[in-house]
């Protein structure tokens, strides 16, 4: 792809919600370049097989994704371009975005983003957590669904929220010894949110038809339960998981150990918040999440001008809310640049505000009964290793900050924690509820790492290819 | 609020300074308006510890390292000090009689063990260096530390000694009778001090200005780019003549590759720049073709003070009492550290400076300026 003119709009992302916002700015007239770093489109919900698996995606098939082929073709519009194996690596002068693709990077002006780049597996300290054999859910999903992968024979589920039933449901069917899910989240809590389902009978349907498969398959399910530790020589051999208190601290004494070789950990999503935080927009703490999300208003629109987010980057709402907020953020975006008057888009808004608002409902409730409780924060012990990259156990940070840190950024300094491959993704929401706690503040008012380009690794030799290419006004 | 020695800056000079004014018994109060100490260019620089390549400060140079010789033990904390050497590459004829100069210099100065290498040797310590190498200067006491923990062990250091220092706070202008300077007005209130030092870095000058004793600076954005862990690392720091880079390896493992700051450029900004990262990669690989296939991870920047002669500004501001200065290091702030707090501790507390401070008058250019 050398054909390098500027579209009025760039959408990042080419998930749900990056397809349904550039889609549907083109509907309205805007020129759109959407950038993928996979070499297909899909996102992680509706993930493709690579281009060469030439077999027939019978497992995609099964566990059904119908909308998928006519969401893909919504590319098709004569208005997008779709650069894929594509990502954006930094955000320089404000608006250029600097972009590696295959063996090159160079820099794109994009005077109007739409940001939709997902979210990532949320990685949860314990003891032994960083055994070979335990992998975050979404992982499992993509080695089973697009690389045929099974992830080992003897199966734990750990984790938050109604993913967890689908991948059950996906191993079961797969063929795997699923010896038990436990679940974080307690129900008899979430009763009072159940009303956000009113309107969302095939939600409720989905479910059962997943829990109908546990029952067949006599998996215990554990309500209220979190994994609390795992052990093994070379690679996991045992998980304990234990009922937690109403803060969602485990209680001594309801220990409950299976022998397993592999554990898979959903719980839930963080943002990937890296982009939008290269743009300079401002995050908002959120309180069911625990964690960060960029601020935007009722049109998606970030605190940067122009700047907008969709999809589960700006809170996990899964593919429909993805939908509904792509379709937005696309509305908005085209009406800034002119291609929508105020009375067509007022018009045309309006329905997708009051779809949005519908699939919302549902979402918060599920936001809530699956709301990230502080005590899940504290399971690691001393000697658990908190940041991965660099081997940063939970006594170093503790250390930096008895000896003065007061913020992620000081035990950064001190400890080297955020400063390996990942850039923090993982270890700064496992840090930040210590930093938290151990200097009195509220994790709400914690930063998170400053974002610096590369958002990811980049060879010298791709990187000395910018040197040459002229940025593309 | 009163005290002994009010210190302007909670970066590596100010921290240093407070240690060993703690360490004489003086009351001290470090006022920073980070929320932490070290978080500039303190902080943010490549922690190269070298003596080779300066110029009047080379005395100081050598005395610094002797100190950091034995810091880590002496402020109770790991500094990832290391001597690995440190060699300069020329890649030209004429780059080799400016390193010949520089070693007369350094030896003249009893920098006894800098020696020129041939390119063969350059190319033994540096597995894969260009060919285009022409000569080499090593100096095998030169070497690395770890900016991060260096200036956070000064400031607990001096914490256990009794000095108080207060971050998130600006230091907004100066208690003055008549000549002397009596104390800081800060925005949280004014501090009563017999002794005030500026050690505020680029951000310094209005402060001395305000006595009237202008301290030109110039800020340069030093550029920093940090590659993933290596196994087979560089033995050492690597500069090369005329270059605008060097490539420094860290106690980690990781490779810190720089970029020179070019006075004025940027202003204050710590952005990092697209056009800069991506020239100065393809030139590196021509430096060091092998690291093609390695990994920038993150980048970082930090401001180098220029000043017109490239020496810093160090020691009483005449014409007044009770006011020290100490900023403009032109880069060499990160080795010199240690030694200016010593030498400025004993002029505080009314010692002679063991090395001569001559070349570094805060003055030395107030006239000039107007």
């Amino acid at each position: 792809m050398n054909d390098l003119t500027l579209a009025p709009l760039t959408v990042v992302g080419a998930g749900p919600a990056g397809i349904m916002a550039a889609y549907t700015a083109a509907e309205a007239g805007v020129d759109v370049t959407v950038i993928d770093e996979n070499p297909l489109p899909g996102g992680q919900y509706l993930r493709q097989s690579p281009p060469e698996f030439t077999i027939p995606d019978v497992v995609a098939a099964h566990s059904g994704h119908p909308e998928a082929a006519a969401l893909y073709r919504k590319l098709e519009h004569p208005r997008i371009r779709t650069m894929h194996n594509t990502s954006v690596w930094g955000v320089f002068d404000g608006r250029m975005l600097a972009l590696a693709e295959r063996d090159r990077v160079y820099l794109h002006k994009a005077n109007r983003v739409v940001i939709a780049t997902g979210a990532y597996d949320r990685p949860l300290a314990f003891p032994g957590w960083t055994l070979p054999g335990i992998l975050g859910a979404g992982a499992v999903m993509r080695m089973v669904k697009t690389q045929w992968v099974l992830p080992g024979k003897r199966v734990l589920l750990a984790g938050l929220g109604p993913l967890q039933l689908p991948l059950a449901d996906l191993l079961l069917e797969s063929g795997v010894e699923v010896v038990c899910v436990a679940e974080a989240a307690n129900l008899f809590l979430g009763w009072r949110h159940l009303s956000g389902f009113w309107g969302h009978g095939d939600r409720i349907w989905e479910a059962y038809t997943y829990i109908k498969t546990l029952v067949q398959h006599r998996v215990p399910v554990f309500h209220n339960h979190a994994i609390v530790s795992a052990s093994g020589k070379e690679q996991v051999e045992t998980a304990t998981i234990a009922r937690l208190d109403g803060s969602g601290q485990p209680i001594a004494g309801t220990e409950r150990q299976f022998e397993v070789d592999t554990v898979c950990l959903g719980y839930g999503f963080l943002p990937s918040i890296q982009l939008a935080m290269a743009f300079g927009c401002e995050p908002r703490f959120d309180e069911n999440l625990s964690w960060f999300v960029p601020r935007h208003n009722d049109h998606m629109e970030t605190t940067e001008p122009g700047i907008f987010v969709a999809g589960d980057v700006t809170d996990f709402g899964g593919a429909k809310v993805a939908l509904a907020e792509g379709r937005v953020a696309g509305l908005a975006a085209a009406h800034q640049l002119g291609a929508l008057d105020d009375a067509t888009f007022n018009r045309l808004v309006a329905p997708a505000l009051a779809e949005l608002r519908h699939m919302n409902r549902v979402a918060l409730a599920l936001q809530r009964i699956y709301r990230f409780r502080r005590g899940l924060a504290f399971l690691a012990s001393d000697d658990t290793i908190l940041c991965r990259c660099e081997d940063v156990t939970l006594a170093k940070v503790k250390q930096a900050l008895a000896d003065g840190a007061i913020d992620l950024h000081q035990v950064k300094l001190g400890t080297r924690a955020g400063m390996g491959y990942c850039q923090g993704r993982c270890c700064s929401a496992l840090i930040a509820p210590i930093v938290a706690k151990e200097t009195k503040q509220s994790i709400s008012t914690l930063h998170p790492f400053t974002v610096r380009p590369p958002i990811q690794p980049i060879p010298l030799q791709m990187l000395a290819t910018g040197a040459v290419s002229m940025a593309v006004e | 609020m009163k005290t002994d020695v009010v210190i302007v800056g909670g970066g590596l000079i100010g921290c240093a300074t407070a240690y060993y004014l703690a360490k004489k018994k003086s009351n001290v109060i470090v006022i920073e308006k980070d929320a932490g100490v070290g978080l500039q260019a303190s902080g943010r620089n490549a922690g190269m510890v070298r003596q080779q390549a300066r110029k009047a400060a080379l005395p100081l140079a050598m005395a610094s390292v002797r100190l950091w010789a034995a810091l880590a033990q002496e402020l109770e904390n790991d500094l990832g000090y290391t001597r690995t050497g440190y060699l300069k590459i020329a890649l030209d004829e004429a780059g080799v009689a400016v390193l010949e100069n520089e070693m007369a210099w350094e030896h003249a100065h009893g920098l006894t063990e800098v020696r020129m290498l041939s390119p063969d040797e350059c190319r033994d310590k540096i597995i894969g260096l260009t060919d285009r190498v022409v000569a080499g200067k090593f100096c095998p006491t030169d070497g690395i530390a770890n900016p991060m923990l260096v200036t956070p062990a000064y400031a607990r250091a001096a914490q256990r000694l009794g000095a108080e220092i207060k971050t998130r706070t600006t230091v907004t202008g100066l208690l003055r009778q008549g000549s002397a300077v009596r104390g800081v007005t800060t925005e949280q209130g004014e501090i009563e001090a017999e002794v005030v030092v500026n050690a505020a870095g680029p951000w310094a000058c209005h402060l001395n200005e305000s006595i009237g004793c202008a301290t030109p600076i110039t800020p340069g954005l030093s550029q920093l780019m940090f590659t993933e862990r290596r196994a087979h690392n560089l033995v050492c720091p690597v500069g090369v003549l005329g270059f605008g880079g060097y490539f420094v390896p860290t106690h980690a493992g990781n490779m810190v590759l720089g970029i020179s700051g070019v006075p004025n450029k940027y202003g204050y900004s710590t952005r990092v720049e697209y056009s800069d990262i991506t020239a100065k990669a393809a030139q590196m690989l021509e430096i060091l073709p092998w690291l093609s296939q390695v990994s920038v991870i993150r980048t970082m920047s930090g401001i180098t003070e220029y000043t017109p002669d490239g020496e810093p500004y160090i020691g009483a501001v005449p014409g007044t009492r009770g006011f020290f200065t100490a900023v403009g290091f032109h880069g060499q702030g990160f080795c010199l550290g240690p030694i200016v707090g010593k030498i400025l501790a004993d002029l505080i507390t009314g010692k002679e400076s063991s090395i001569s401070l001559a070349t570094f008058k805060p003055d030395r250019f107030a006239r000039v300026q107007g």
